[in-house]
C-alpha cells in the first residue's frame, strides 16, 4: 500500500487533470483503480473536490466584485439623456425665503 | 401521517444547504463543475418532486447525493460518446465514502476562514487560483500567460488546495473537513 502522502500527491494531480480534461487512458484507470480500492484516496478525492467547489464560488466571487467596481460608471447615468444644468450668478432662495448658495 | 408542504419547503431548504456537496459529488460523475452546477438544478427539482419518497429515519444527505448521482449519469447518457471517467465500481465505492458524512462535509468550510487563508497565499498563487477557479482557463492556457509549464501549474492549485484546506481546519480546529 502506498504511504499516504504519496496517495494524496497522485490523487490531487489525477483530480485537477480529470477537470482540465487532460487525463490519459492509463491516468483514468489509474484514477478508477485507486478510487475502488483505498479508502485514503476516495478521502483525498472527496477532499480535493470539495475544496474546488469552494475556491470555485470564492474566486468567482472576487471576480464578481472586481467587474462591479471597474465597470460601474462612478455617477449615475440618468435613462432621460444628459441633465441639463442651468447656471445661475444669482444665489436662489431657499423655502424659507432666506437665500442660500447652491 | 402524510406530511404537509412545510415538510417539503424544510427539506429543499436542507437540501439547499447541501448544496456544495451535491456539486462535488456531481462532478465527480461529469467531470466538469460548470456542467456539474446546472445539473443541480435539476437535482432541486427531483427533489421537490419526489419529497414524499424520502424516509425521515435515514439521513437526507444520502437520500440526496443518491438522486444527485442519478441525475448526473442521466446526464452523461445525453451526451454522445460520453463517459464517467471513473469506471462503475469505482463510482460505486466513492459513492459510499463516509467522507461525503464529515461535518462541515467537503466544500463547506467557514467563508470568513477561506477568505483569510486565501489571502496568505503568495500572490502569484492567488493569480493562478484566480485564473483557474475564477476565469474557468485551462491548466495549459494558464501555463502561457504565466511562462510556466502546464505540470508546474497542476503542482500549483495542488498545493493551493492543500495549503488552503491545511489552514483552514487549523484556524477551526478541525481534524478533517
Amino acid at each position: 500500500m502506498a504511504h499516504p502522502d504519496i496517495t494524496g500527491a497522485r490523487i490531487a494531480l489525477l483530480l485537477s487533470k480529470q477537470f482540465d480534461g487532460t487525463l490519459s487512458d492509463a491516468e483514468r484507470r489509474d484514477l478508477s483503480d485507486l478510487i475502488r480500492d483505498s479508502t485514503d484516496a476516495r478521502r483525498h478525492y472527496v477532499e480535493g473536490l470539495g475544496m474546488i467547489v469552494q475556491l470555485r464560488e470564492y474566486a468567482r466571487h472576487k471576480s464578481a466584485i472586481r467587474v462591479l467596481h471597474t465597470e460601474l460608471p462612478a455617477t449615475p447615468v440618468s435613462t432621460h439623456g444628459p441633465r441639463r444644468v442651468r447656471v445661475s450668478r444669482r444665489p436662489r432662495k431657499g423655502k424659507d425665503g432666506e437665500r442660500r448658495q447652491d | 401521517m402524510p406530511r404537509d408542504t412545510r415538510d417539503r419547503d424544510a427539506m429543499l431548504a436542507a437540501a439547499m444547504k447541501l448544496r456544495p456537496v451535491l456539486v462535488a459529488h456531481i462532478a465527480a460523475v461529469v467531470s466538469d463543475f460548470a456542467v456539474a452546477e446546472d445539473i443541480l438544478q435539476e437535482v432541486i427539482v427531483e427533489i421537490s418532486n419526489r419529497w414524499q419518497e424520502y424516509n425521515p429515519s435515514g439521513p437526507l444527505r444520502v437520500w440526496c447525493l443518491d438522486i444527485a448521482r442519478q441525475q448526473a449519469l442521466a446526464w452523461i447518457q445525453t451526451q454522445r460518446g460520453a463517459r464517467p471517467v471513473l469506471d462503475t465500481e469505482a463510482l460505486a465505492a466513492l459513492a459510499t465514502d463516509p467522507t461525503w458524512h464529515n461535518t462541515p462535509g467537503p466544500g463547506m468550510l467557514p467563508p470568513d476562514a477561506l477568505r483569510d487563508c486565501v489571502g496568505r497565499l503568495t500572490h502569484e498563487a492567488r493569480v493562478i487560483l484566480e485564473l483557474s477557479y475564477g476565469q474557468g482557463q485551462s491548466c495549459k492556457q494558464i501555463a502561457e500567460d504565466c511562462e510556466r509549464t502546464i505540470e508546474s501549474i497542476y503542482v500549483a492549485l495542488t498545493r493551493i488546495r492543500d495549503h488552503v484546506r491545511k489552514c483552514v481546519m487549523r484556524a477551526q480546529g478541525m481534524e478533517s473537513i
